[in-house]
């Protein structure tokens, strides 16, 4: 697989944006339940693993996708564009990702504390220690930054597309992902 | 590679690698049919309000509703006026109907065929009138009846018995009794128009028909049923009148007309 800049998706097919960037132009066709299914066969998985990075649970991301899918099929009549159905679960995806964590942060600020990463310690045993420290360094940084950098290096979007995700400026975009990859940069190098 | 060139193809590697590891559970599509099947479908209601129809659909109940109530004031605003302030409707119409039918009245009261047309116009709303108030006429006749003028003859419309009687009535002492108010009678039926009903189904009968001229306006006012406010505004200056022949209807042979009126 060749990694590249988001920039040139058009002429780079990676597993992610293959999935991610097929909107069918059949599916103005479809009703909410074909619609559901078939974005559910090429969209599911891809989703469920963007909103891992960003909430750093599979069955919280499970959740959030199948949120999305729900909202969609029950917005399905209001989306004048069956082609942006893509962006609009891409985006749903993110406020609800959003969401789980406010509402982690709420949960984690009045739990009892003590309580060990059991996750990063399975990881730590069981990845390469450098995947590893990246993905610690990504989850230390701000809510936005990271879905900004999970959304440009993962989902590989552009940078309009994260713009439509996040529901910001594309200015907004740029500022967070220089910041972010400072911000990670640096916490890397502190680990170093 | 150092943190300072940290590049892009790391953080890349590592989001994937980190993303290949997640394996969703496989019944997430049933999952979803489960939540959607149980979720309410968007119905009629929501094609009915959504999007721009909502706003649209206000605006058109608001015309509508504003449709109902212009359409709706004029019938209510006379209902209103003819109920709550029946003395100001009715003085209005009772000094114009009032002297048109009294100045024909009392000077042509005489010939009964002036009276007649002017009766025969008033006549129906009499009737109109009396139909729905009889008992009020019959109770007004009675008094007025005496003086044959007024009142019994509104009741009387069925006049037949009254063509009958206007030999025997106006014989009678009660044309005396109006005759001597005649001159200031016709002032007064000017001023008091209760018996008009009387007249118009009696003016053949009496030259005294002149009262029930003036008693006509009163139904014209009252005509809408609600003969009691109608009666009262021109109640005083008739109250006269009317009080005067009470006695002579009293009497009067005319209470066996009267009696022959109410089974009419």
């Amino acid at each position: 697989m060749r990694w590249g800049k988001p920039e040139d998706e058009g002429a780079r097919p990676s597993d992610v944006t293959e999935t991610l960037l097929v909107a069918p132009s059949a599916m103005a066709a479809w009703d909410a339940d074909q619609a559901v299914t078939e974005l559910y066969g090429s969209q599911y998985r891809p989703l469920v693993r963007l909103a891992a990075l960003l909430v750093r649970d599979v069955a919280t991301a499970e959740e959030v996708v199948q949120d999305a899918f729900v909202a969609m099929h029950g917005a399905w009549r209001r989306l004048r564009d069956p082609d942006k159905a893509l962006a609009y679960l891409r985006q749903t995806v993110v406020n609800r990702a959003r969401s789980v964590l406010r509402h982690r942060a709420v949960v984690e600020k009045y739990a009892p504390k003590g309580l060990p990463d059991v996750q990063s310690a399975e990881t730590g045993a069981i990845i390469e220690l450098e995947r590893a420290a990246v993905i610690k360094a990504l989850h230390t940084l701000p809510n936005r930054q990271r879905e900004a950098l999970v959304l440009r290096y993962y989902a590989d979007l552009s940078e309009a597309q994260i713009a439509d995700a996040m529901g910001i400026s594309r200015g907004a975009v740029k500022s967070h992902t220089a910041r972010g990859m400072a911000a990670l940069r640096n916490v890397l190098e502190q680990q170093s | 590679m150092t943190p300072g060139d940290f590049p892009a193809d790391r953080l890349r590697r590592a989001l994937h690698a980190e993303a290949e590891q997640v394996v969703p559970a496989p019944d997430g599509l049933q999952r979803i049919r489960e939540r959607t099947s149980a979720a309410p479908r968007p119905g009629l209601w929501s094609w009915f309000t959504g999007g721009w129809k909502g706003p649209l659909l206000a605006g058109a109940a608001a015309l509508t509703m504003a449709a109902a109530a212009m359409t709706a004031t004029p019938s209510a605003i006379d209902r209103i006026t003819s109920a709550g302030n029946p003395r100001e409707t009715g003085a209005e119409p009772l000094p114009k109907s009032a002297p048109s039918t009294s100045a024909p009245a009392a000077p042509a009261g005489t010939p009964p065929a002036a009276g007649d047309r002017r009766a025969a116009p008033a006549s129906p709303e009499c009737d109109s009138a009396t139909a729905a108030p009889p008992s009020p006429r019959t109770a007004a006749p009675s008094p007025t009846r005496p003086t044959r003028t007024a009142p019994a003859p509104s009741t009387a419309a069925p006049s037949s018995p009254a063509a009958s009687n206007t030999p025997a009535a106006p014989s009678p002492p009660a044309k005396a009794t109006p005759t001597p108010s005649a001159t200031p009678g016709t002032a007064l039926s000017e001023t008091a128009p209760d018996p008009a009903c009387p007249e118009a189904a009696a003016p053949h009968a009496t030259p005294l028909s002149s009262p029930p001229a003036t008693a006509e306006p009163t139904p014209t006012r009252s005509p809408d049923r609600d003969t009691r406010p109608s009666p009262t505004p021109s109640a005083p200056t008739p109250t006269a009148t009317l009080t005067t022949p009470a006695p002579a209807d009293t009497p009067k042979p005319p209470t066996p007309s009267n009696t022959a009126q109410p089974p009419d």
